[in-house]
């Protein structure tokens, strides 16, 4: 009886080192934009790979492996001898690929783009090996197929891209990662979790099941011209899932003492400003707004999963008073990170009008990230001194 | 005609609903309410692990062969759940808000993955498997 808990779950190393170095990753992109800030120098692609490679693209494949054998069912056998290598596979290329744009270094960033393709494929295939075969009782299942899809897409045109500089695949590529791959995982998610955790009424079933085909056909919508009525129906769409989120959220049974739904709430509205920004072609704008929305949803998920899982295993491991989610972050150490986070968003519009304030918006993401780093190493190192005492 | 899935899901809402009760009245200092609501929500849950345990697994056990599956890791959480149950309780009578609201943030998510394994893959199975309307009856003769 003990172990089976264990058996059935992923372990917890996965998400442990999956987000751990995500958190790294994290703080690591404060510590470059601090460098460049000082350097006067906007580095964008570094910049914005930092974030949506080493911190989003890592965190959401730590997360797949924890969700996919508990929503779809898709038991991925013997998952530490495929999840560590892929692993160390992504978190190599992803290094190389930084170290090409940090670096100007031309080859250094095919060689790195080339491995982070080759682990972004090796990943997403044996995830969808495990996955395409399992029907989609439910919209989050279906969603997690497109994003994985989307996400496959995105990887190749961005190659295509690098070596071939044809414009097309950029924007197929900024537009399947983000939109598609980024915006649909988490959609997917949320189709999940905020009726379930939240008890709110749930999301409509028809917009919830053709969600993402619908974001397939405006996709490549998009793709077809330039202006301004071809990003109107992504936009759209994306505006009202961020708004029935909201209405959700707000019509919650629960009174939580936890931020999660705060950093929901706050991820929506981002959501809602780059929808905004994307339609009337202000990228810039966009993309700071969609890196700032998809950063909350995951400070929010990521200290809940966390804790939740370090005593999931210990009391799956048969540990008498495992310490409680509270116990593991507090919600006062997850209040400072939505707090500070919070701030830095609203700092993020002055340091757009004047670049001498973006120091202000840069040390906030540093701070934050530290916290971030702290509340999860510190709950991975309860997990770990419980087991090294042998519980 | 209810399947499986659908009748035990309906179950899980209910739960939710009885439990979000109890957090809505202890933030309102309702302690007596709260505790009458907690009665409650803890009897509905407890009737449901009763269904699923004395009927759905033994049931599912017999027609598939399959003793040391879903049907283990599922008793196996509901005793986790039982035991967040009686601390919530517990905190309950102490009126230890606080310490209520984090046993009770625990069980919810406990139970939340623990729903989503079944809604997702036991109880289509179940379905699959078994006959809904003859374990339906069973169910609710208990």
């Amino acid at each position: 009886m003990r172990g089976l808990s264990i058996h059935q779950a992923p372990p917890f190393q996965i998400i442990a080192l999956y987000f751990s170095t995500a958190c790294v990753f994290w703080f690591l992109s404060s510590l470059l934009e601090l460098f460049l800030f000082f350097k006067r120098e906007l580095n964008l692609p570094l910049l914005v790979h930092s974030h949506v490679v080493g911190f989003a693209l890592i965190t959401m494949f730590g997360a797949l492996f924890q969700m996919l054998p508990v929503v779809a069912g898709a038991v991925i056998s013997e998952p530490l001898k495929k999840a560590i290598p892929i692993y160390l596979a992504l978190l190599l290329s992803s290094l190389l690929f930084l170290g090409g744009f940090l670096l100007k270094n031309e080859n250094l960033l095919l060689f790195g783009a080339t491995l982070l393709m080759l682990s972004i494929i090796s990943a997403v295939s044996l995830m969808l090996y495990y996955l395409l075969p399992k029907k989609s009782f439910v919209p989050a299942v279906r969603g997690f197929k497109f994003s994985l899809l989307f996400l496959l897409i995105a990887t190749i045109s961005g190659y295509l891209f690098l070596t071939l500089k044809e414009p097309l695949f950029f924007k197929i590529h900024y537009s399947f990662i983000l939109w598609g791959w980024i915006g649909g995982l988490i959609a997917s998610v949320s189709f999940q979790v905020i009726e379930l955790f939240y008890t709110t009424p749930p999301y409509p079933k028809f917009f919830a099941w053709h969600f993402h085909i619908l974001v397939s056909f405006f996709l490549l919508f998009s793709l077809l011209g330039a202006s301004f009525p071809y990003r109107l129906p992504l936009s759209i769409l994306y505006i009202i899932y961020a708004l029935t989120t909201v209405y959700l959220l707000l019509k919650s049974k629960r009174r939580v003492l936890e931020y999660t739904p705060k950093f929901w709430l706050l991820g929506m509205g981002l959501l809602l400003l780059a929808s905004i920004f994307f339609v009337f072609g202000e990228f810039l704008a966009f993309l700071v707004s969609f890196v700032l929305f998809f950063s909350s949803i995951i400070l929010g998920m990521m200290q809940r999963i966390v804790p939740f899982l370090v005593w999931f295993h210990l009391s799956g491991f048969g540990l008498k008073d495992a310490p409680l989610m509270f116990e593991v972050i507090p919600p006062r150490r997850q209040a400072i990170t939505f707090y500070s986070f919070l701030i830095l968003c609203l700092s993020i519009p002055f340091a757009l009008i004047s670049t001498d304030f973006l120091i202000v918006s840069i040390i906030l993401h540093l701070f934050t990230a530290s916290v971030l780093l702290f509340n999860v190493l510190g709950g991975i190192g309860i997990y770990l001194k419980y087991v090294r005492q042998g519980l | 005609m209810f399947s499986i899935t659908e009748y035990l899901t309906h179950e899980h809402r209910e739960c939710d609903e009885l439990y979000a009760r109890v957090e809505e009245l202890l933030k309102k200092g309702q302690w007596e309410d709260a505790k009458r609501a907690f009665e409650e929500f803890k009897a509905e849950t407890l009737k449901h692990f009763q269904r699923e345990e004395d009927v759905l697994f033994p049931e599912f056990e017999g027609r598939t062969g399959i003793v040391m599956g879903p049907t283990q890791v599922m008793r196996m959480e509901h005793a986790q759940a039982r035991e967040l149950i009686e601390r919530m309780e517990r905190a309950l009578e102490e009126k230890k808000e606080k310490e209520f609201f984090a046993i009770g943030d625990t069980f919810m998510i406990l139970i939340q993955q623990h729903n989503l394994k079944e809604e997702q893959i036991l109880y289509p199975m179940c379905d699959q498997h078994l006959d809904p309307s003859e374990i339906i009856q069973k169910m609710e003769n208990l």
